[in-house]
């Protein structure tokens, strides 16, 4: 290095050593800031899930679909031959009532000869026998809808008899996967085979193709759990922000020392080297923060390893490679940090030397264009918020406090100034801190970054929480909670609306019986929908507009009245969707539906058909008497269509009771299965967790800043108290530009949440 | 070495124009140690500000060692400072955050010298001024005539040059004014001292009086300061 360039290196040091309380707010921001990357690194390290933790020592896992070319024991006799080292498991199917899938339970083997349970026992033991079942506790979550304390110990009424829960077991690769385990060997009529190989890759790539095998397992997915990408999205925003402050921060800095630039340039030094001497001092306070930011994540990540796990949501493998985040995320934070002092190291090198040695400022020209800039930018902050809100776009709702930010500093001097106005008509106190505020402009609106950041990022992410919310508000309900549908297992295929068979209208008959006497103000009706034999429609050839319950997850959760005051409307009925799907198909619909005695009749067309049955759906508060007319039933019969029953609903006076449905799904039996209106859970207390952790952290940062801006004043006040002003005005002046400040920042931090929710 | 030919200097536009400088003619001879008096306003730091190339003036030429400083570049500027010149101001002459060798030994490192040798040349220009012992020391630390003498230092390290002074006893008590100037008077090649205080204008080799922006000499100037001027000469 040039003797020139370590010799103001040496200066950046020591001045950043010698100013430390100065530079503190800026080493911590870029501190918090490495540590939450080096954080986010690290857990977007582990997101994609590891496929040893699914597979055990397997090199991959191939998913072999039955088809008539291609038996399941064909392939499984091949890849036998073909591969050592194998460990085949059997899909089966069983369907539940009260589910509207069937569950798709694995035999895999423990013993198997690749080793290691691919999966951890959380509580009772792996199923020994048929009749046992393991469940991951996402299955099991999901099972609670129906049976209330579903875990191990509860039975489970299949078609297939019942199935006693008597392990739960997580999949290390995924957290959230909703699988169930058998005993090896127990499953008669697979559905579809599991192979775990270990070999070559090219080999099993040829084996797969040889055998037109699709699913096929890798190392990692490429999947990022959405924890890791907000984590990063947000430690890349707190950046940006990060540089603005810090950029604002050098300046000021520079500017006090404008007289030891001076002093710099007199004695010789170019322009270039007085600007390395800004950057000097950048790299320093950047790889202070650095080396204090990247250790706090390394401890941070080391030692919340298992909240690691539960926020990528799989088992986090021990792997020396994922602290290669730690010097990414060094350089990062170095190189922000000394771009944030590009601009005051251009300004400050600017300045002609005879200014710098009297330590005069360029008197700053207000600039009409960055006013109307900030202007603009203060508008677009919560426009991009409401659009965030409204389109659920989370990065434009991270985008937003940046501009705001942006918008502000552009703003503070014009802020500043209207803020002195005001505190002119004040104390001496008052007028004093407005018109420091308005001197000061470079730490003014440096303080306004820093505390509307570290405000709006918790802010933000309350929105942003809020909008999921209001997303999954906006969601149609699958039932009103005081009907009911009862219908046929078989017909419970994924994504089939109709079925063809006939209902075991015996079975029926039993247990509508049943549920009467369970629901005895209920009144029952058969729903007749008109079916192709030949065709059976799909939740996909429904379309959107409709919402089809089929597609609705069973997990819903959201209280019952909560829910029948925002979607008085957008109750849907099997039927209705079927007539609808059959009226856009143009495939011999019904003439026009009778919704609770009026008719409505269909358009000819495929699109009018399908505007006013939507209408109609619209109209519909909630389940009625639907029935399909035939104006023409010559018509229908030509095409092979009749109206049978699709299912029986059940309409009561007051919602269904939840302790009633563990009866009312006991008493669907075997070969029915009966759909309830979800049913509420606990909130997840989000909000809460945002505003808990972020509000501190808020505050302690708000509180630096203002140590920062006392520190700055402090001289000023001294000089007041030479003058003869008392403690308590000099405390008053101190208390007053703490007030500016922070009022200010806080009307610009909650402007952000109030708008995006208006 | 310095030769100001009818130098302007102004400032601001239109009718708000000033002139700081006004038709200054002067020579400064090698060796030759020349005192600049005059009240307050009168243009005495600006004069010294055109001769270190801190501004460059409006008409005239100011040339140092026979370049024109005025048409040199940035850069050039900065490296003629480097190279021959000297700055000692009233107050804040030293970078806080540095010790005492490592203000003098500065403009060496600045220029490209090795870090040992320019803090060797340091040691060596400390001890000229009588501070060998205070190498390691802050500016914190020292007293004033202390780091004027340090300011010093760092203005004549690297061989022989010329001194822009700017009040340079204009904080000290009278015994430490004094030998600051005898040592400017001892250690410099050349040079230009601004002082309001005639017995520190006494150690020079001549004194000429600003008025307004121009040149009094001898004689023609006001009575007071001149007529005592006219009297030490």
């Amino acid at each position: 290095m040039k003797p020139s360039l370590r010799a103001l290196l040496r200066w950046g040091a020591r001045h950043v050593l010698r100013e430390r309380k100065q530079y503190l707010l800026m080493v911590l921001t870029l501190a918090s800031v490495a540590a939450v990357m080096t954080v986010a690194g690290i857990a977007v390290w582990h997101s994609s899930r590891p496929v040893e933790g699914a597979t055990g020592s397997a090199k991959a896992e191939l998913d072999v679909a039955p088809s008539a070319a291609r038996p399941i024991d064909g392939v499984v006799r091949a890849a036998r031959r073909q591969f050592q080292r194998l460990d085949v498991s059997y899909r089966g199917s069983l369907k539940m009532s009260g589910v509207s899938g069937d569950l798709r339970p694995l035999d895999r083997d423990l013993g198997g000869v690749l080793g290691g349970a691919p999966f951890e026992v959380l509580s009772g033991h792996y199923p020994r026998w048929n009749g046992e079942l393991a469940v991951t506790p996402a299955l099991a979550r999901l099972l609670r809808e129906i049976y209330p304390r579903a875990g191990v110990g509860t039975t489970l009424t299949t078609r297939a008899g019942d199935r006693r829960i008597v392990g739960l077991v997580r999949d290390p690769a995924n957290y959230d996967d909703l699988a169930a385990y058998v005993a090896p060997g127990t499953i008669e009529k697979p559905v579809s085979a599991v192979l775990l190989i270990d070999a070559p890759g090219e080999e099993i790539f040829d084996f797969a193709d040889q055998h037109g095998i699709q699913s096929f397992g890798s190392v990692g997915d490429g999947a990022f759990s959405p924890f890791a990408v907000y984590a990063l999205a947000g430690a890349l925003s707190a950046l940006l922000l990060t540089v603005l402050i810090a950029s604002l921060g050098y300046l000021i800095s520079a500017q006090r020392r404008l007289r030891e630039f001076g002093l710099l340039s007199a004695v010789g030094a170019t322009r270039r080297q007085v600007r390395f001497a800004v950057l000097a001092s950048a790299l320093c306070v950047g790889i202070a923060g650095a080396v204090v930011g990247t250790l706090a994540g390394f401890f941070l990540s080391a030692s919340t390893s298992d909240a690691l796990e539960l926020l990528v949501r799989h088992d986090v493998m021990p792997d020396p490679r994922q602290w290669l985040v730690l010097p990414v995320v060094f350089v990062v934070v170095v190189v922000a940090s000394v771009a944030g002092a590009l601009q005051p190291a251009r300004a400050i090198g600017r300045i002609p030397v005879s200014d710098a040695l009297s330590a005069r400022r360029p008197r700053p020209r207000p600039s009409r264009a960055m006013q109307t800039c900030g202007v603009v930018l203060l508008i677009s902050a919560p426009v991009l918020l409401a659009w965030a809100d409204r389109a659920e776009r989370v990065a434009v709702a991270w985008l937003a406090p940046v501009v705001l930010v942006l918008a502000l500093c552009l703003l503070a001097p014009a802020l500043a100034r209207v803020a002195a106005r005001i505190a002119g008509l004040g104390t001496f106190g008052a007028r004093f801190a407005g018109r420091d505020l308005v001197r000061h402009r470079q730490r003014t609106a440096m303080s306004l970054a820093a505390l509307t950041a570290v405000l709006a990022v918790p802010m933000t992410l309350f929105t942003v929480i809020g909008s999921a919310d209001t997303a999954r508000d906006r969601q149609p309900p699958n039932l009103p909670p005081n009907v009911l549908i009862l219908r046929d297992a078989a017909s419970a295929e994924a994504g089939q609306v109709l079925h063809r068979r006939e209902q075991p209208q015996r079975a029926a008959r039993a247990a509508l019986s049943r549920i009467k006497a369970l629901l005895p103000d209920a009144r029952i009706a058969p729903i007749l929908v008109p079916v192709d034999p030949a065709r059976p429609l799909s939740t996909s050839e429904l379309g959107a507009g409709v919402p089809a319950y089929e597609s609705v997850r069973l997990d819903y959760k959201r209280p019952r009245d909560k829910l029948r005051s925002q979607h008085p409307t957008w109750i849907a009925t099997p039927d209705l969707l079927a007539a609808w799907g059959l009226a856009r198909l143009g495939t011999g619909g019904p003439d026009a539906l009778s919704i609770s005695g009026e008719v409505v009749k269909l358009g000819s067309t495929r699109s009018a058909g399908a505007q006013e049955l939507r209408s109609a759906a619209l109209k519909v508060p909630e389940a009625a008497d639907i029935a399909p007319i035939w104006l023409n039933p010559q018509t229908a019969q030509r095409r092979g269509l009749t109206a049978k029953p699709c299912c029986w609903m059940a309409v009561t006076a007051k919602p269904i009771p939840d302790e009633l449905d563990a009866k009312l799904v006991a008493a669907s039996g075997r070969d029915l299965v009966v759909l309830l209106a979800s049913k509420e859970a606990a909130p997840v207390p989000l909000r809460a967790y945002a505003l808990a952790v972020g509000l501190p952290v808020s505050l302690i940062l708000v509180l630096l800043a203002l140590a920062a801006g006392r520190a700055e004043a402090a001289r000023e006040l001294r000089l007041l108290s030479t003058i003869g002003a008392s403690r308590a005005a000099l405390r008053g002046i101190a208390a007053s530009q703490a007030f500016a400040l922070s009022a200010a920042a806080a009307v610009a931090a909650t402007c952000a949440p109030r708008t995006s929710r208006g | 070495m310095i030769h100001l030919s009818d130098v302007v200097f102004r400032v601001g536009d239109g009718a708000e124009a000033r002139t700081i400088i006004d038709g200054v003619s002067l020579a400064v001879a090698e060796g030759e140690l020349v005192a600049v008096m005059g009240p307050s306003g009168s243009g005495k730091s600006t004069l010294l500000s055109l001769v270190g190339g801190l501004i460059t003036p409006t008409s005239g030429t100011v040339c140092v060692d026979g370049r024109d400083v005025g048409a040199m570049s940035y850069d050039e500027r900065a490296k003629l400072r480097l190279d021959r010149l000297g700055y000692v101001f009233q107050e804040l002459n030293l970078v806080a955050s540095l010790t005492a060798g490592e203000n003098v030994s500065l403009p060496l490192e600045l220029s490209g010298v090795r870090t040992r040798d320019a803090r060797r040349e340091a040691r060596a220009a400390l001890g000229r001024v009588g501070l060998e012992d205070r190498f390691g020391a802050y500016p914190d630390d020292l007293s004033g005539g202390e780091r004027q003498r340090v300011a010093i230092a760092r203005a004549t390290i690297g061989g022989a040059r010329l001194i822009l002074a700017d009040e340079p006893s204009g904080a000290l008590d009278s015994v430490n004014a004094h030998a600051i100037a005898a040592l400017l008077r001892r250690t410099a090649t050349a040079g230009l001292l601004v002082t309001h205080d005639e017995s520190i204008a006494a150690h020079a080799d001549r004194v000429v009086l600003m008025q307004d922006g121009r040149l009094q000499t001898p004689g023609t100037a006001p009575a007071g300061p001149a007529t005592t001027l006219a009297a030490l000469r």
